[in-house]
């Protein structure tokens, strides 16, 4: 599946039409793209999840998930991230396609009336601002949502290692925000956001599925039509600027219970979003990764038995490279070695050509997977062309097939360790 | 022999082979289009498999063995591992086991005919050494203690302790501390000949291959072969336990809590069976009703 072509609504406003009758669902998504504000990262998370959880019209979460039960189960999800100075905030729907539905006339209108209405008529008070109580609801959900990231020592590893290597002149905060922000978010704040959302964003629609184009055009300027107003793109930046790495190596040790230690390895890339070295980068995290064929997996759980679980991940947009590992208390150094060995062996030029072709395999069918079902696919475009990115990847790939085991080696000498987080049973860190 | 009957549903947009060869049934999707081709192998071995007749004999599997051979049947006689050769065909290559069943599952992109082979290869040959099967148990041994961390975990684990007296629900599909440690090569090669053969199998596949293909693949594997009434289903204990209400006291930052509940299963009749299931997804529906119920609790007095 790919966009049959890209339509101007107005400035600002475009749409991605792909068509397809091979699957039996549609699916339609809206991504709003705009700028960051300083200690508005919760308020942004929430938005989001208020918008999709009530309307004017359906104005309690039950009658609201009733009314999707009713739309034969229609799915809404909803995506906010943010990506270097912008924020992403993605509504999908996917539902069933118009020749799968009998009973219900014009169903793709019903889906996108819905969705129209959670997102342009929220279920407001008698002021005209988003309800108390469900505000005070979502705050205790974001609350939660920390806590129980605390409760994954991986995922509490992962998010103590974000923090220890944040910029601090930059509001380099989760996607979530703080505790501190959460509590701090009002009505007031949320509709300043809100507007900002809607009036002073890049907007994107995508959809997917049999209906014919203009029918699906027709439909977004009726239902729509308040945000179809001429508006500039969004200058700025996509990613964090450039921070050096630690030196020396940042290394913080915390404490825990239970049987298990969390090594996290933080590493700073020397590229971010959307650079001409980017497919270097994909490269290297596919030849080290976690899967199965790759180095991190092989040389530190295969051959030495020393951890179940290894993990990596890059954020071109924080400019980072993390691995995470779940290991025996007291083998952080031996893990450690472990790592610097395989990071030695690739820095040498020594990564073996039948690594780097898995590595392009399994980057291309990442990429390839992206268009197995409608949902992924109109996730995909939406997001790749909300941030200016091509979806048609041949010539990333035709890139990606090209990098040596000497570009990686040369690529790899600019990514600098940047700090070591471990947060161990007590008893560990034998060797700090 | 060799049977090949289409599928052909057109009001679902979707067609499929059924193949049966050797005694192994097989599943082939036809794609509706050339992207990533797929493969599952499901082998009926599960955590809940804890006995097997051999002859005349009842045999006992150490808790946590499927487990370990799902680990172990990647490494290969001539010293190769599976993953890697996957690897080197394209291809990405995993498994996982359920309480009664361990599949092995890969996808590439091409060479599909030769993966597809791969796969049933290496199932199909095992090899365990006490170094290879020592080594192993360290990286389970890791597994278990990430579960033993892992509130989430633990609490699934309870629950299923609360609901059965005595059966393998409750223990954790890795096995204990303790069973790991007593898992031998030859242990592991008696279960996986009792358990690892075509009877016991089924195969999924969708991606660029024809019927013939796919039979042509399955004839140039020698898989294994084995009798069909060597299993020994646990059954599960139903009744009231002697402790409806347990907590687990541990340092966490958010408390969690489950409500469990069992039917018994109806036997015989297969519609009745689904009337049930259906029944239990109807009752359980209302459970959604208890999180704004929670909250309002919440708001005066904390949980």
């Amino acid at each position: 599946m790919q966009p049959s072509e890209t339509l101007t609504l107005c400035p600002g406003v475009l749409f991605d039409y792909i068509p397809t009758e091979d699957y039996k669902n549609a699916a339609f998504a809206v991504g709003f793209k705009y700028r960051i504000k300083r200690g508005y990262s919760s308020a942004d998370a929430m938005l989001s999840r208020l918008l999709f959880r009530t309307s004017r019209d359906y104005p309690t979460h039950t009658v609201f998930s009733r009314r999707l039960e009713e739309l034969y189960s229609t799915d809404l999800s909803v995506q906010s991230t943010r990506h270097g100075d912008f924020r992403a905030a993605l509504f999908q729907a996917t539902f069933l396609d118009e020749p799968f539905v009998h009973e219900v006339p014009s169903f793709t209108k019903e889906v996108l009336s819905f969705v129209a209405g959670a997102i342009l008529r929220p279920a407001y008070d008698k002021k005209g601002q988003f309800q108390a109580d469900a505000i005070a609801q979502e705050k205790l959900t974001l609350l939660d949502q920390i806590k129980a990231i605390k409760n994954s020592k991986s995922a509490y590893a992962h998010m103590r290692l974000c923090e220890i290597t944040a910029d601090p002149n930059r509001y380099d905060v989760p996607d979530y925000g703080t505790e501190e922000e959460i509590e701090a978010i009002t009505a007031e704040s949320l509709a300043s956001r809100y507007r900002d959302m809607l009036y002073r964003s890049e907007i994107r629609f995508v959809y997917a599925g049999s209906m014919p184009q203009e029918t699906v055009v027709a439909l977004m300027r009726d239902l729509f039509e308040e945000i179809l107003v001429a508006r500039n793109p969004v200058k700025g930046c996509n990613s964090m600027p450039r921070r050096a790495a630690h030196s020396p190596i940042l290394r913080v040790v915390e404490e825990t219970d239970g049987e298990q230690a969390m090594l996290g390895l933080s590493y700073r890339l020397p590229i971010g979003f959307g650079s001409p070295e980017a497919e270097k980068a994909i490269m290297l995290s596919a030849v080290l990764s976690d899967a199965p064929m790759a180095l991190l997996f092989s040389e530190v759980r295969e051959k030495n038995g020393y951890c179940y679980s290894i993990r990596s991940t890059m954020r071109a947009s924080n400019r980072d490279f993390v691995i995470l590992c779940g290991i025996e208390p007291g083998s952080e150094r031996k893990v450690e070695r472990a790592v610097s060995r395989v990071l030695s062996t690739v820095r040498a030029g020594k990564t073996d050509p039948a690594l780097l072709s898995a590595a392009l395999s399994y980057v291309r069918m990442a990429i390839t997977s992206m268009f197995e079902n409608v949902d992924a696919t109109v996730n995909y475009v939406l997001f790749r062309r909300l941030f200016g990115m091509p979806v048609d990847l041949s010539e990333f790939i035709g890139k990606c097939a090209a990098v040596s085991a000497g570009d990686l080696a040369s690529f790899l000498k600019k990514v600098r360790p940047d700090a070591v987080y471990l947060y161990t049973p007590k008893g560990g860190d034998r060797n700090g | 022999m060799a049977d090949v009957i289409l599928h052909d549903h057109p009001e679902f947009r979707e067609r499929y082979y059924e193949i049966r060869r050797e005694g192994l049934p097989v599943i082939y999707l036809i794609p509706k289009k050339r992207v990533n081709s797929y493969a599952l192998l499901r082998v009926g071995i599960g955590s809940y498999d804890r006995y097997y007749r051999d002859g005349d004999r009842i045999r006992r599997v150490l808790p946590g063995s499927a487990h370990f051979l799902e680990h172990k049947l990647f490494a290969n006689p001539d010293g190769s591992d599976a993953m890697e050769r996957m690897r080197d065909l394209g291809a990405d290559a995993n498994a996982y086991t359920t309480g009664t069943a361990t599949c092995y599952l890969c996808n590439c992109r091409e060479n599909f005919g030769v993966v597809l082979r791969e796969l049933l290869t290496f199932v199909s040959q095992p090899y365990f050494t006490k170094e290879n099967v020592e080594n192993e148990k360290k990286i389970i041994l890791q597994e278990a203690a990430m579960y033993a961390d892992s509130p989430s975990s633990r609490l699934i684990i309870e629950a299923a302790r609360q609901l059965y007296r005595e059966h393998p629900i409750r223990d954790e599909i890795v096995g204990t501390p303790a069973s790991i440690k007593k898992i031998t090569p030859h242990r592991l090669y008696d279960v996986y000949r009792a358990f690892y053969h075509t009877g016991n199998m089924q195969l999924f596949i969708s991606g660029d291959l024809t019927p013939d293909d796919v039979l042509n693949a399955l004839s140039d594997v020698s898989m294994p072969t084995g009798k069909d009434d060597f299993r020994i289903l646990p059954t599960f204990e139903g009744g009231r336990y002697d402790h409806p209400i347990r907590t687990l006291r541990r340092r966490v930052s958010k408390p969690l809590f489950s409500v469990t509940s069992g039917f018994p299963e109806p036997e015989g009749d297969p519609s009745e069976r689904r009337r049930r299931m259906l029944a239990v997804s109807i009752i359980n529906a209302p459970c959604e009703l208890l999180q704004p119920i929670l909250w309002l609790n919440h708001k005066n007095d904390p949980l």
